[in-house]
């Protein structure tokens, strides 16, 4: 009875918090996502409906899905490498080289197109090399491949090292000494041990290669029918004052990205709530010690 | 299987880790390499598995040269100090897995995992997670783990360093069992000379990278080949003084010197706390600083379990720690402040290297 006047002023406090942070997020994701609903369906379903399935629309967003499986296999594969060679292995220039991972974070994707478009030009560099393997680069699919790869480079990388870190080398020796090759190892112990970090680094990397827009637009030339992704689409379509594909098409790739980031976000609250069963990661090692309890109860106590 | 260490030396940049180490297992002997943290231990351990390079030396398992042999390829059973468990895998799949990877059928995995977890005393854990074990249950896990695959040579890192006395003592038991039954032999690293001395036939004692000593349990208890051992095995006093007219003189207390011309050169004296007598009650004149006879003052007396500990100050200020049997005390009837005679049944001498 004493202290209830104090703990309901606590809870005035945390409503304010709590509306700011509503009028914050619902402000500034929210009202855009509404606004985009809002202009699609504005001339009907049915426009909206023929604006998508539009030949350069469709075009486009098969164009899109290329570049998300195309980024999301390099990166996974040669990502996972390079974390793994980044933490495991010790050899001069490694801090550099970490380093350098996060370049495509802090550097204009519009850079990263405009030196892809350098390098593979018409007296770029590695032209000679694109001309004897017989592929066009520049203006053309592998060039946008290249482009996506780049600016999704970071985040597998990013997303597996510290989980690699983590888990440490005694599980790969422990396997080693059991007769395990290192190829049995890397596939029955690190790679197990790591999918919930390349799960999510994966992830994001689908989810910033759909939405990736300059880099792209400036090595494809952006082609309707052709090399044009959806978000080229979109800024074509704004151009051509055909607001009901702009907006369509804007549409269905929001909901292309938040649905993975949702995706990932229900993954990680199932892990969690599997509590100690989920330890591949580092948070694993602190639910196990009922770190997960004590927030628990100080919610409870505030709701009462 | 036997194992023979030839000579092996490793370094971490500038730093001797490991000098100039050998030493032997015989097939079916349990031996255990003592000495404090940092003394080099777990790299040998690490170097026998193949796990860690050594700059010289070789290794012989089962007298053939296995120096250059991959970790694989050594088939040793490896208990690492942490556990490192599979996290992601069952209690089963962990213990199935050096069979799952030489690709053994599947109803011998099934056989061998179920032999294992009995044999650990675990049969019904097969479906859990590591995580889900406690410390002790982890250690069997990864004994049964180690196991499994049949190796003829099982080594052991600090495998009881964070498990409560009663768990080390089971597990002790098993590991006694386990050797005595499949002749397997084993190679543990602890820092611990109480269970150095109760699971192994020899102790390789090592200080610093280095050999100090080899030998049973017994020998390294009753002669210490060096000052290190003497300190390092068992509960120890040491006493300093010098060598006068052939005996080792500390304050007043006398000992035997060792052979040879030491003459005023600088001693000390390793002295076991039951190794020392006490009788009968001085008086405070008697026990003066010129006094030929030894006397000390009981600072402090502790009951630890049968046995009293007595810390004791001898008339030059040197401390001494007695053990006496609960009776001897009362039959001394010994209170805290009493002035005592002192006698030392055995010393170990050891005299020192440069003269003062």
């Amino acid at each position: 009875m004493r202290d209830r006047p104090r703990r309901r002023r606590r809870s005035i406090g945390r409503s304010l918090l709590i509306g700011a942070a509503v009028i914050y997020v619902g402000g500034l994701l929210l009202l855009p996502i509404a606004t985009l609903v809002g202009g699609a369906f504005a001339e009907g379903i049915g426009r909206f409906a023929k604006a998508l399935v539009h030949r350069d629309a469709l075009h486009a967003l098969w164009v899109t899905g290329i570049m998300v499986v195309c980024s999301v296999a390099l990166n996974g594969a040669l990502g996972t490498l390079a974390a793994y060679v980044l933490v495991r292995d010790r050899f001069p220039g490694r801090r550099a080289l970490s380093a350098l991972v996060d370049v495509p974070f802090a550097l204009s994707p519009v850079i990263a197109g405009f030196v892809l478009i350098e390098l593979f030009g018409a007296k770029g560099l590695l032209r000679p090399l694109a001309d004897a393997l017989g592929i066009e680069v520049a203006f053309a699919l592998p060039g946008m491949v290249l482009a996506t790869t780049f600016v999704s480079l970071p985040f597998v990388i990013r997303e597996v090292a510290p989980v690699l870190e983590e888990i440490g080398t005694d599980q790969e020796q422990a396997a080693y000494t059991l007769g395990a090759s290192a190829l049995a190892t890397f596939r029955r112990v690190t790679l197990p041990s790591i999918r919930w970090g390349l799960f999510y680094g994966v992830t994001l990397t689908a989810a910033r290669s759909i939405g990736e827009f300059g880099a792209v637009l400036i090595v494809s030339g952006g082609v309707a029918g052709r090399t044009e992704t959806a978000t080229s689409y979109v800024y074509r379509a704004l151009e051509d004052r055909n607001d009901t594909g702009a907006y369509g098409m804007a549409l269905v790739l929001s909901l292309a990205s938040i649905g993975l980031l949702f995706a990932m976000d229900s993954m990680k609250n199932r892990r969690a709530g599997r509590g100690a069963k989920a330890s591949a990661r580092g948070d694993g090692v602190g639910s196990e010690l009922g770190d997960g309890a004590s927030p628990r109860t100080s919610e409870e106590e505030v709701v009462a | 299987m036997s194992i023979t260490v030839e000579a092996i030396s490793k370094r971490i940049g500038a730093q001797a880790i490991v000098e100039d180490v050998s030493f032997t297992a015989e097939t079916g002997e349990t031996v255990a390499l003592l000495g404090p943290s940092g003394g080099g231990k777990s790299t040998i351990l690490r170097i026998i598995a193949g796990l860690e390079e050594a700059d010289a030396g070789e290794i012989f398992l089962g007298g053939e040269r296995a120096t250059f042999l991959s970790v694989q390829e050594r088939r040793v059973g490896f208990v690492f100090q942490g556990y490192a468990l599979f996290k992601h895998m069952t209690v089963a799949e962990n213990v199935a897995f050096g069979l799952v990877v030489k690709k053994a059928p599947r109803a011998e995995i099934e056989r061998t995992v179920r032999e294992m977890l009995a044999l650990v005393e675990l049969p019904d854990l097969g479906g859990r997670m590591p995580s889900e074990l406690s410390g002790g249950q982890r250690q069997r896990v990864a004994l049964a783990r180690a196991l499994a695959p049949g190796p003829r040579l099982l080594l052991l890192d600090e495998p009881f360093g964070a498990l409560d006395a009663k768990v080390r003592l089971s597990l002790r038991e098993q590991i006694r069992k386990l050797s005595r039954d499949r002749s397997i032999t084993v190679v543990f690293v602890t820092h611990d000379q109480e269970e150095a001395m109760d699971l192994a036939d020899r102790v390789v004692v090592l200080h610093r990278g280095r050999v100090e000593q080899i030998g049973t349990p017994a020998e390294i208890y009753d002669h210490p080949a060096t000052e290190f051992v003497a300190g390092f095995v068992g509960a120890t006093n040491v006493l300093r003084g010098e060598v006068r007219g052939g005996e080792a003189a500390m304050g007043s207390l006398r000992v035997q010197a060792p052979p040879g011309d030491h003459e005023g050169r600088a001693v000390r004296a390793i002295v076991r706390p039951h190794d020392i007598e006490l009788s009968g009650r001085v008086d405070d004149q008697l026990a003066g600083p010129g006094s030929e006879v030894a006397t000390g003052r009981i600072d402090r007396m502790s009951r630890v379990g049968y046995m009293v500990k007595i810390q004791l100050e001898l008339q030059d200020g040197q401390p001494l720690t007695v053990e006496l049997t609960k009776e001897r005390v009362a039959e001394l009837s010994l209170c805290e402040g009493d002035v005592v005679h002192v006698n030392l049944r055995g010393a170990k001498i050891f005299v020192q290297d440069y003269v003062i």
